[in-house]
């Protein structure tokens, strides 16, 4: 039982930034329909801006988060406005392209500047050590990652439910044009959730480097997929879903590898993808109601 | 001195790409009164309210709104002039609740306490929305989402209500009660432009017609009038 409990705990940091990506995915999907590729890179992008902040210039780590949200956010509005603005209405295949493209490209030049290697990333000591329960280990780093992305995900699930900016949100998940003629100017929620997004980007790149003291150009490939993969799984649109999806990937791979035989430790990135495919036959819509036409 | 009409078009040409579906149209709705555009499917009547709205494209001509200009202004500008439209088959957001879809309709009021008053009075006109009000709206029956979309366009208060064939697939009693709750609205100082198919509904609650064929104005005149047009029997055989 010990070691159930402590593969789900130790599956709590990365959970929670997949949980993130996957709530600022879900937004994005939800709201103009487009598979974000470059969320990726706006991520990556965010956890960059922290690690030149703290680690490079030694700067308090309070500014490596606000460098991290300023970076994300600003990439991500240049990303929108310039590759997916224009092609807006043009159906998800050009969309599902342009959004390629843009990941490519950010990727690219971030490798071209900064290279592809590992960078260590300085956290706070603040951050380091264990508790000890029994035989379980919790990392103090994990239940304060856990606690920011609870916390965030409440105030989230909170602003879609309860606020006039949620429902309008929701309304051009659904219909853009019955949306107008009440008064939303859809542009300027577009843009509000793109912020939102690349805010949670951000933080989720910050939360990244603190988990696993180290940042990468290429960081963002991953991530970005099991974050579509949960928000798919959430339920299109639907932040909550987004949320719980994403811990339970990261809960159920973690416990995939702590039962599987040792020799079949390669099998690991088949986990997501088998949820996947069985999610898609049995309930396509999603394990919860999506936001969407 | 001459009143200056709530809503105007004047020779408006409009459609969707090339195709021309309006064919100088001119139209005028004074304030307080209810005006209905009259005819068959397909003859371009819906078309003139998406094109006051800007969802089309408006090739000649202009629309004024209280002697403002409004040709080709943003669909969200236009609708914070205080113009509320009811598409035809409904518009409801299915992915929200009926209480969802009724704030939506407030999201230009500000003050919160305007927005709980004006709840309240589209309950009290609609009491099923209140019993429904935390049901996903497209679990509602069609009656129902007729009378949400109805109470959604009366949420921000407008000075002016398009309504897009709010009879159709209705059931007789349900034509009806529309049609008494539209003269309701009305009475309350609320202009409506109204298109229908159904020309015995129209005739009797609104004060001006006109009739659409063909993209283009081939009648008009006082209601009362137009009841007893000779034309208007002819082409509605059967309904009048």
């Amino acid at each position: 039982m010990s070691y159930f409990i402590q593969q789900v705990l130790n599956a709590l940091g990365w959970g929670s930034v997949i949980a993130l990506l996957a709530a600022g995915y879900t937004m994005t999907f939800g709201i103009i329909g487009l598979v974000n590729f470059a969320y990726g890179e706006v991520f990556m992008i965010g956890a960059f801006a922290a690690y030149f902040a703290v680690t490079v210039f030694n700067l308090p780590f309070w500014v490596g988060i606000l460098a991290s949200l300023i970076g994300a956010i600003v990439i991500g509005l240049a990303i929108e406005r310039i590759a997916f603005k224009p092609v807006r209405g043009s159906g998800m295949i050009t969309l599902f392209i342009t959004s390629l493209g843009a990941s490519i490209i950010v990727k690219n030049l971030s490798i071209m500047l900064f290279d592809d290697s590992l960078k260590n990333f300085k956290v706070p000591n603040f951050y380091s050590g264990v508790y000890l329960l029994g035989d379980i280990i919790v990392f103090k780093k994990s239940i304060l990652i856990f606690l920011i992305t609870i916390t965030l995900g409440i105030m989230l699930v909170y602003l879609v439910k309860n606020t006039k900016l949620g429902i309008a949100m929701r309304g051009i998940s659904y219909d853009s044009k019955i949306s107008e003629t009440l008064g939303v100017n859809t542009e300027r929620i577009i843009i509000i959730t793109f912020i939102i997004a690349s805010f949670l980007g951000g933080i989720a790149g910050i939360l990244w480097g603190m988990l696993f003291g180290s940042v990468k150009a290429s960081m963002g490939a991953i991530p970005v997929v099991d974050a579509f993969i949960a928000s798919v799984i959430g339920g299109v649109g639907n932040v909550f879903g987004a949320i719980v999806s994403g811990y339970i990937l990261a809960i159920g791979s973690s416990l995939f590898i702590a039962y599987l035989p040792s020799e079949l430790v390669g099998l690991k990135p088949l986990f997501v993808w088998v949820v996947f495919f069985i999610i898609l036959i049995f309930k396509p819509s999603g394990l919860f109601r999506a936001n969407i036409k | 001195m001459s009143i200056i009409p709530l809503l105007e078009l004047n020779n408006v040409v409009a459609g969707y790409g090339k195709k021309d579906i309006i064919n100088k149209i001119s139209i005028r709705i004074n304030q307080g009164g209810i005006v209905t555009l009259l005819g068959s499917n397909a003859v371009g009547k819906s078309t003139i309210l998406k094109t006051i709205l800007s969802q089309t494209c408006l090739k000649s001509g202009e629309i004024k709104y209280n002697g403002i200009d409004i040709s080709n202004l943003a669909t969200y500008k236009i609708a914070r002039l205080g113009i509320s439209v009811v598409f035809e088959g409904r518009g409801i957001f299915a992915n929200l609740t009926t209480k969802e879809n009724l704030l939506a309709g407030a999201y230009l009021l500000k003050s919160k306490r305007e927005v709980e008053k004006n709840l309240n009075r589209v309950y009290s006109v609609f009491p099923i929305l209140k019993e429904r009000a935390n049901q996903l709206a497209e679990s509602l029956s069609g009656g129902e989402q007729e009378m949400l979309v109805i109470g959604r366009s009366l949420m921000s208060k407008p000075n002016l209500i398009l309504l897009d064939e709010p009879s159709l697939g209705l059931a007789p009693k349900l034509v009806e009660l529309v049609g008494k709750i539209i003269k309701e609205i009305n009475n309350e100082g609320i202009s409506i432009l109204l298109v229908e198919q159904n020309a015995k509904l129209a005739l009797g609650i609104s004060d001006y017609g006109y009739l659409i064929r063909k993209g283009e104005v081939v009648l008009e005149g006082n209601c009362k009038d137009l009841i007893k047009n000779e034309k208007i029997k002819e082409i509605y055989l059967g309904i009048m």
